[in-house]
Order: C-alpha cells, then structure tokens, then sequence
C-alpha cells in the first residue's frame, strides 16, 4: 500500500517527506497526492494533543478530542508511538514523536484504492519509526545539522527507503 | 580505445543528483518507483556506525577537554563586549549539546542490556560495512529493531528534571548530581546542585560565570522536550565545597499551566 | 625545612608569581624579587654555558642506563597531598606522580646554599623556572631531591590551574585565586 511519510519539526515545519509505493501496485491517485500534505498537516492538532496524554495509546481521556479515534487494543505503555491519530476517508494516519517532540506523521492508503478503510499493522509500522526514529537520531548527531533544518542527506534518504521497503510495501 | 575519466567532482555530482530535498514543497516528495533500482549505496559513518553507548570510546581526558573549554572561553571572550554577552554565547554553545544529548540519551535508555550481544556481532561486521557492501550490513546494524519499547517520553516537570539530574550528569560528569531541590518561594523554580563542577574546576574567576555552558545544555534538553525555561547558574560556596555551583532553573508560565491540566 | 617564597620566572625572565609563606622579618620589596628573577635568570643561562660540554652530552641521553641514576630524582612520598580523593584537578590520585622522574635541568643552576636560607631552582621543558627559598642551609642531596619533587608538584599545580584557566595569558603575572588557594594548601601539607 501506498504511504506518505513526513517529519515534521518542532515549529510544525516539515523536515523530510517521502512517498513509498509498493514495487507491484498502485501508488497515489495523482488528484489525491496534492492532498496529502494537507491530510497530514490537520492530523498535527491531533498529536499535540497526545503529546501530552500520560497514555496517548490506551484510549483513557477519551472527553479530549483526539480520544475517540484511539485505537484501543494496546496494552503497552510507549507514549512514542501513537498508533492511529487519525483518518481521512478510508485513509489512515499514523504518528510517533521522539523525545525531541519530532513529529513522525505518515498517510497509509489500502492496497484497493476503492475508499475501503486501511488497516495499520501496528507492529511492523512501529518498528519503521523506531528505525527512523534512530536514523534521525544519527542525522541530528551531526554537528552541521541545525534543528528543524530540512534532512537533506542522500544517505538518510535511502536508507529511510529501504526500512520503507522492509516494514511497509509489502 | 575510449577511456573512462575518472573525475570525483562529477561522481559527487551524480550521488548528490539521488539527494532528497529534505522537504521542498515546488518538487513534493519524492517517490520510489516500482521499477526502480536499488539506490547506489553511499558510505557514510554517521549513518552506519552504532549509536550503541559501547560502540565509542566512553572517556574523555579532562585536560584535553579542559583545554578545549578553556579555548572555547577565550573565543568568546575576545568577540564580546560584555559579561553578560559572553555568558549568553557560552549558552549559545552548550544548547545545541542539549538538543543532541536529549534525543541520543533517552534513544540510549530504550536498549536492553540483551542488545549487547547483538552489538558484538554488529562490531564484528562494521570493519566489513565499508564499499558495496554497505546495504546489507545496514539493516543488521540497527539498534532499533532490538527495542522492544521505547523509554517513555519525559511529560512532567520532575519526571524530565529527573533525567537530567540522573541519566544526563551521569553521561556528561560521571556522577549524578549533588541535589535537586525545589525552590520553596517560587511555584516555577528547581535547583539542581553541583557540588564539584567539573567543567569549571581549573577556572578560579567569579566575575565570569562559565557554568553557563551547562546552562546552556540544560537549557536545550529543556527546550526541546517543550519545558521553555531560562536557566541560570550561580556560585554558593557550602562549607567543605567551595566551588559549589547552583543551577536555577525557572520554568515559563505555560509549563505549569499545562501541568495542572493534563495531570 | 619550611618553605619561605615561592617564585615562578617565565621563559624570558620576568617574574610572574611571587609568594611568601613565612611572616618573615626579612621582606624584600617587589623590586627586590623583580630583580632576583632577573639575575637567576642570568645566572642559570650562565651556568649552563660554564657546564663542561662532555656533562651536557652524556646527560641528553638520559636512556641510557649508566647514566639513569646520576639524572632521576627519586620519587619523595605524597608530601603537600592531603589524603584525599577528590580535588586532584586533572591528575589520577594518589598523587601528582609516583614515580622518579628525569630532571630537566640537567644544565643551568639548580641548588644555592648560604648560611641563612637555601635555594631551589627547578627548570620546566619550556624554560618555566620555579624557585623554593627554605629557612635552611641544607647541602644534602635528600634535600635537594625533596625539593625537586616539591617544585615538580607544584609546576603540576601551574599546569592545572593557571594554564587551564582562560582568563590567564601566558607570560604574564599569574593572578588566579585558585592556583594561590591549592598552593597554599600543599606548602602547609607539607
């Protein structure tokens, strides 16, 4: 299935964005591309809010806005990754921030293409942001990189890809 | 006979032509395309080294480090014009740390003490990491994919100030620190108490306060996990410690408005 | 022995540190020590010129084992260190050093003995000179193996907390709080 994959700094200002296409089907209809940064930017409310909710996966607060999308069958308690924040018709959007309060925002769409809901496979979609979540630790670990400047490094790129490949486009 | 001209400034050209933009909204993203190649595989040390705390060399010589601290305060003594402007740009320097130790620390205390085999065996393949066989190294060498969950993001006051005092002065002065205490007048002040500052230990000047720096370390951890505070140090000789060195750290408005609404 | 003045002369002989530690009835004035630095400056590069040249050779090659014992200074206790852990500034405790060490000055002057005071003069790698003046005539090489070893501690005291300091620029009189502080502490540890 199709992803749109961005961060986004801490000023709400992208740093890096990706699209990952599966090798055998479909990507983006090309009307809906144009949306997705959009789609993925009104989906930000959301997570400021989980930010800081104590247990942004366990459904608890559910009187806040953010409370009735949460997905409801975690048991852990990682308040990184943030799982389902939100949808967008039959699309699904998934969260993680770091410690830095980088926000990891990504668009799913279904395989189909038909506007059916997309399910997220929570266990392989956290292990692509913890990934991610390392390689923007390395990224930052340099001393020329400013916070919230743009990742524009070839190497974080492709490798950022390749994780895609491994855990998304299946 | 046609030969191949070997020119390193093209062929960083091309590799540079692979580059993502980062986020550059007149192009958009860049997509992988079914029929694609594999990328061309680029060695980079930043981004195949480990983050593992073993992977490096844990100490640092303290007259090395002195003497680099002590050249840090000269620079910015002789581009300035007053105390105050100094101090600010020792904060300058330290904030940055911050920002970086605040994401790698916290990345750090994610790992179970299990990955350690695991870096033995990444170690073991790092020599071999070098060339074209870069990819498939990589995806072994990750730290992540051994995380099993994430160390929880720090959302109170004290829990965020426990780190510092703790996991981050361990990192930075190999002991935690002497005392974090709350200050008893004021709502949004903490002090966190450093008996015997390492940093400034050689430097026997009051008029200039160099713990700044450490301000300024505290200051971007702070900031960058959404406490915006302003952090100062100050000298208080206690009996036996007379270079005891106290870090107040007076926390905005807004921090503690949130807390009282979220928890 | 107790130690009365402590001086360091810089490389081209001006004073940068004088430093009493004896009420003595005896005060020279600032001029005097100025003056003092200025002529055992004079003195020690004379002294190095007068040293038979077949000495000065034999003592370069400090490798080798004939002449190790004649050249190091044996290694004179923890004198001037308190016994405690903390507060070594960059050196491993339990001491500056433990081991005997090759003098340095291996040319130049070294040792001045009068009737009424000693004095020791202990030469950097850099032509630093650090001086001790005792209340005693003292002749015995103990004394002067002691008193190496002192000035030794002290010159890992300047290197602490004078070069490391930022506010100090080099050759100049040493004003740093810290260094007179721990300098004071080793001579009554003494």
């Amino acid at each position: 299935m199709p992803c749109y994959f961005a961060i986004i700094g801490s000023r709400d200002n992208p740093i890096y964005e990706a699209e990952f296409t599966s090798p055998h089907l479909n990507s983006f209809p090309s009307e809906l591309k144009e949306l997705n940064p959009f789609i993925l930017h009104a989906s930000l409310d959301i997570i400021e809010d989980l930010q800081w909710q104590s247990n942004p996966q366990s459904g608890v607060g559910t009187n806040t806005s953010g409370g009735f999308l949460r997905s409801r069958h975690s048991n852990n308690n990682d308040n990184c990754y943030l799982s389902k924040i939100d949808h967008f018709y039959g699309l699904a959007i998934t969260g993680y921030l770091s410690y830095g309060n980088m926000k990891f925002v990504m668009i799913h769409s279904n395989s189909a293409g038909n506007g059916g809901t997309t399910q997220i496979d929570d266990p392989q979609v956290r292990a692509f942001y913890q990934e991610v979540h390392e390689l923007y630790v390395k990224a930052l670990l340099n001393p020329f990189y400013k916070l919230n400047d743009p990742i524009t490094s070839p190497v974080f790129d492709s490798k950022v890809r390749s994780l895609a490949k491994k855990y998304l486009t299946k | 006979m046609t030969q191949k001209i070997i020119s390193p400034s093209t062929s960083v050209t091309q590799a540079a032509s692979t580059a993502s933009t980062g986020y550059d909204y007149t192009i958009g993203p860049q997509q992988t395309l079914p029929n694609e190649q594999p990328p061309p595989v680029l060695a980079s040390r930043l981004y195949n080294e480990s983050l593992h705390a073993k992977a490096r060399k844990a100490q640092v010589s303290l007259s090395a480090f002195a003497f680099l601290f002590q050249e840090m305060i000269s620079q910015t003594r002789k581009s300035s014009k007053s105390v105050a402007e100094i101090e600010s740009k020792l904060r300058g320097l330290g904030y940055p740390i911050g920002i970086r130790l605040l994401e790698l620390l916290n990345f750090r205390s994610s790992l179970t003490p299990g990955s350690r085999a695991f870096f033995n065996k990444a170690s073991s393949m790092s020599g071999s990491a070098q060339g074209s066989n870069g990819v498939s190294t990589q995806q072994e060498d990750s730290l992540a994919s051994t995380i099993t969950t994430m160390k929880r993001r720090d959302l109170r006051v004290l829990d965020i100030l426990q780190f510092i005092h703790g996991t981050v002065w361990q990192y930075l002065f190999d002991h935690v620190s002497d005392d974090l205490v709350k200050s008893s007048e004021r709502e949004n002040e903490y002090m966190i108490i450093d008996n015997l500052p390492l940093l400034t230990q050689f430097i026997g000047n009051n008029n200039v306060q160099c713990d700044s720096f450490v301000c300024g370390i505290i200051e971007g951890i702070l900031d960058s996990a959404c406490f915006p505070c302003s952090v100062t140090a100050h000298c208080m000789p206690e009996d036996k410690f007379d270079r005891r060195v106290v870090y107040l750290i007076k926390f905005d408005k807004d921090v503690l408005e949130r807390e009282a609404l979220r928890f | 022995m107790a130690i009365q003045t402590v001086l360091i002369i810089n490389k081209s002989g001006g004073l940068v540190y004088q430093r009493d530690f004896l009420a003595s009835s005896t005060k020279l004035s600032s001029n005097d020590y100025l003056i003092l630095a200025g002529t055992l400056q004079g003195v020690t590069a004379i002294a190095s010129q007068v040293t038979p040249k077949a000495l000065q050779i034999s003592g370069s090659n400090l490798s080798k084992a004939a002449n190790e014992t004649e050249y190091s200074i044996p290694y004179a206790g923890p004198l001037g260190v308190k016994d405690q852990k903390e507060d070594m500034g960059s050196f491993l405790p339990p001491d500056y050093f433990t081991d005997s060490f090759a003098s340095w000055s291996k040319s130049g002057l070294k040792h001045v003995t009068t009737d009424q005071f000693s004095l020791f003069l202990y030469q950097s790698m850099t032509g630093m000179k650090f001086v001790a003046i005792s209340t005693q005539s003292s002749t015995s090489n103990m004394a002067v193996s002691f008193a190496e070893n002192f000035l030794r501690k002290a010159y890992c005291l300047y290197a602490d907390f004078v070069m490391k300091n930022p506010f100090y620029e080099p050759e100049m009189p040493i004003r740093c709080e810290l260094f007179d502080k721990k300098l004071t502490e080793f001579v009554q540890h003494l």
